[in-house]
C-alpha cells in the first residue's frame, strides 16, 4: 500500500492532540475536577459583584 | 460572595483593560469590512454584473475576503478579546504576560491585511478557510501563540482549585487551534488529501477554536447574570469531554457524496450524529438554566443576545446532525442552504454571544458605561430579526432549490429563477443586519470617548 508522506504527518499530529487531550483528562480525573458533585458550577460566583 | 474581592476585581479589569479593547475594537472594525463584503457579495446574486469589471470586486475574490474577514478577524479578535477577560476572571488572577497580547492584537491585524488584501489582488491559495498567503498565516499564527502563552500563564497562577467548564473549553481551543491552523496550512498536501484536509480543517477551525469561545462565553454569562449557578453542572463537564472526543472527526461530511474513501464518509457521519450528546449537554444546561428567568431577558439586554446565541446553537447543531446524513445531503448539498445553515452557526450562535459578552464586559474594562441602552436595544432586534430572515430565506430557498436541481426534468435557468426572491431577502437581511453593526460600532467608539455617564463601583449587571 502506498501511504503519502502527507498522511503519516497527519496521523503524528493526530496522535500528539489526542495524546495532549488525554494527559488533560487523567489529570483531571486525579485532582478531582470531575467528581460527580455539581458544587463547581458556584465558583463564578466567588467574585460577584456586591447587590446593588 | 462578598466584597473583599473588589478590589482584586478592579485591578483584573484594569490590567486586561488595553489589550481587550485592542482585540475589540480592531475587531469591530473587521467585522464592519467584513460586512460590507459580505453585502456587497450578496447583491452580486441580484444583480450580478455590478462591479463585475473590476477584478479585485468579483464575486470570487470579495466573498472569500468576507468569509476570512468575519473569521480571523472579527470573531477571532473579539473572541481573542473576551477570552482574555474571562480567564482572568475565572482564574482569580490579572491578566499575565500582557505584552505578549498587545503584539499579538499587532500581528494579528497585520496577517489579516496582508492575507485580504492577498485575496483581494488576486493572491489567494484558492483553498477554502485556508485562502491566506503562508506569510499571513505566518503571522496569524505567532499571534494565536502569543495569546495562548499569555492564557497559559494565568492559568498556571490561578487560585481558584476548580477549573470552571468554561476554562475547559478555553484551554482546549489555545492548546489544539494553533496545532490545527498551522498543520492544515503546511505546503505538503495534494489530491485527495488534500480535499480531506481541507474540511478537516474548517469543521475543525469551529470544533476547536470558534464553538470554544461561544460556548466558554455562554456557560459563564448565563448564569452569571441570572444568578444561579447551571442546571446540572455535572453534565456540563460530561458535555465537554464528548465535545473533544467527537467534533474533530465531523471535517469530512463536507464531502459526503465526493471522491473520498467511503469509509471515511461513514466515520464522519457517525461522529456528526454523536454529537448529539454534548449538544443535549449544552442545550439542557443553557435552557433550563435560563427557564423561569426569561423576565431578564427584559432587563439585561446582555443577556438577551446570549441567550439568543445559546438558542442558535441548539438549533444549528441539530441541523449539523441531520444534515450530515447522506439522504439528507442529497438534496442540501450544494445548495443555499448550506449558507444559512453556516450563517446561524457563525451569526445567530457566536456573533450574537460576543456581541452580549462585549457589552457586559467592555464597560468593565474601560469603567465607562454604554451611552445609549436604546441603541442596544435596537441593535439586538435589527441583528435578530436580519438573521432570522436570512437563515429562514436561504434554508427554505436552498431546499427548494436542492429539491429541482435534482429532477432532470427542470432546466437549469428554471432553477436560477426560483431561487431570486429567496436571494433578494437575503441582500435585506444583509442590510438590517449592518445597520446593527453600524450602532454597536458608534456605541464602542462612544464608551472609547466617555460619551456616556461613568460607570460606578459595584453595581449589579
Amino acid at each position: 500500500m502506498n501511504i503519502p508522506p502527507a498522511v503519516l504527518v497527519l496521523v503524528a499530529v493526530a496522535l500528539a492532540g489526542a495524546g495532549v487531550a488525554l494527559a488533560a483528562f487523567v489529570w483531571a480525573v486525579r485532582d478531582g475536577q470531575l467528581d460527580p458533585t455539581n458544587a463547581g458550577g458556584s465558583v463564578i460566583f466567588e467574585d460577584d459583584e456586591a447587590p446593588r | 460572595m462578598s466584597d473583599s474581592l473588589l478590589p482584586l476585581r478592579r485591578e483584573m479589569d484594569e490590567r486586561a483593560a488595553l489589550p481587550v479593547l485592542l482585540y475589540f475594537g480592531t475587531g469591530i472594525l473587521w467585522l464592519l469590512a467584513g460586512t460590507v463584503l459580505g453585502v456587497a457579495s450578496s447583491l452580486k446574486f441580484n444583480a450580478p454584473d455590478w462591479l463585475g469589471s473590476v477584478p479585485a470586486l468579483t464575486f470570487g475574490r470579495i466573498r472569500p475576503a468576507h468569509l476570512n474577514a468575519v473569521m480571523y478577524g472579527w470573531a477571532s479578535l473579539a473572541g481573542a478579546g473576551c477570552m482574555v477577560w474571562l480567564t482572568s476572571r475565572l482564574c482569580q488572577v490579572p491578566v499575565q504576560w500582557r505584552g505578549c497580547l498587545i503584539a499579538s492584537a499587532a500581528l494579528w491585524n497585520a496577517g489579516l491585511v496582508y492575507g485580504v488584501g492577498s485575496i483581494l489582488l488576486g493572491y489567494s491559495a484558492g483553498v477554502e478557510w485556508l485562502e491566506f498567503p503562508l506569510a499571513a498565516v505566518a503571522l496569524i499564527a505567532l499571534a494565536f501563540l502569543l495569546y495562548a502563552a499569555s492564557i497559559l500563564r494565568t492559568f498556571s497562577l490561578r487560585k481558584v482549585d476548580h477549573v470552571y467548564v468554561s476554562l475547559w473549553y478555553i484551554l482546549a481551543s489555545v492548546v489544539w487551534f494553533p496545532l490545527l491552523y498551522v498543520v492544515a496550512n503546511l505546503p505538503i498536501y495534494s489530491g485527495v488529501v488534500h480535499g480531506v484536509v481541507n474540511w478537516w480543517y474548517a469543521h475543525n477551525a469551529l470544533a476547536v477554536w470558534f464553538t470554544p469561545v461561544g460556548l466558554a462565553l455562554a456557560y459563564y454569562f448565563i448564569p452569571k447574570i441570572i444568578g444561579r449557578p447551571l442546571y446540572s453542572y455535572y453534565l456540563s463537564l460530561l458535555g465537554f469531554w464528548t465535545f473533544a472526543l467527537f467534533y474533530n472527526w465531523n471535517g469530512v461530511h463536507h464531502l459526503v457524496g465526493g471522491p473520498v474513501p467511503n469509509w471515511l464518509q461513514t466515520i464522519s457521519i457517525i461522529a456528526s450524529v454523536m454529537m448529539v450528546i454534548p449538544v443535549l449537554a449544552v442545550a439542557v444546561n443553557h435552557h433550563l438554566t435560563t427557564l423561569g428567568n426569561f423576565r431578564m431577558l427584559r432587563t439585561s439586554l446582555e443577556l438577551r443576545f446570549i441567550v439568543f446565541g445559546a438558542m442558535s446553537y441548539t438549533a444549528v447543531s441539530f441541523q449539523v446532525a441531520m444534515e450530515s446524513l447522506r439522504s439528507v445531503q442529497e438534496t442540501l448539498h450544494f445548495t443555499h442552504y448550506t449558507i444559512g445553515h453556516a450563517h446561524l452557526g457563525v451569526y445567530g450562535f457566536l456573533t450574537m454571544i460576543l456581541f452580549g459578552a462585549m457589552y457586559y464586559i467592555t464597560p468593565r474594562v474601560a469603567r465607562w458605561d454604554w451611552p445609549r441602552p436604546g441603541w442596544i436595544s435596537a441593535h439586538f432586534w435589527l441583528t435578530a430579526a436580519g438573521i432570522l430572515i436570512y437563515v429562514g430565506a436561504t434554508c427554505w430557498g436552498g431546499f427548494l432549490q436542492g429539491r429541482a436541481l435534482n429532477n432532470p426534468a427542470e432546466p437549469f435557468t428554471d432553477v436560477v429563477e426560483l431561487t431570486r426572491p429567496y436571494l433578494l431577502l437575503r441582500t435585506i437581511s444583509g442590510v438590517l443586519i449592518g445597520a446593527g453593526h453600524l450602532i454597536f460600532a458608534a456605541l464602542f467608539a462612544q464608551v472609547l470617548r466617555r460619551m456616556g455617564p461613568r460607570r460606578e463601583e459595584a453595581v449589579t449587571p
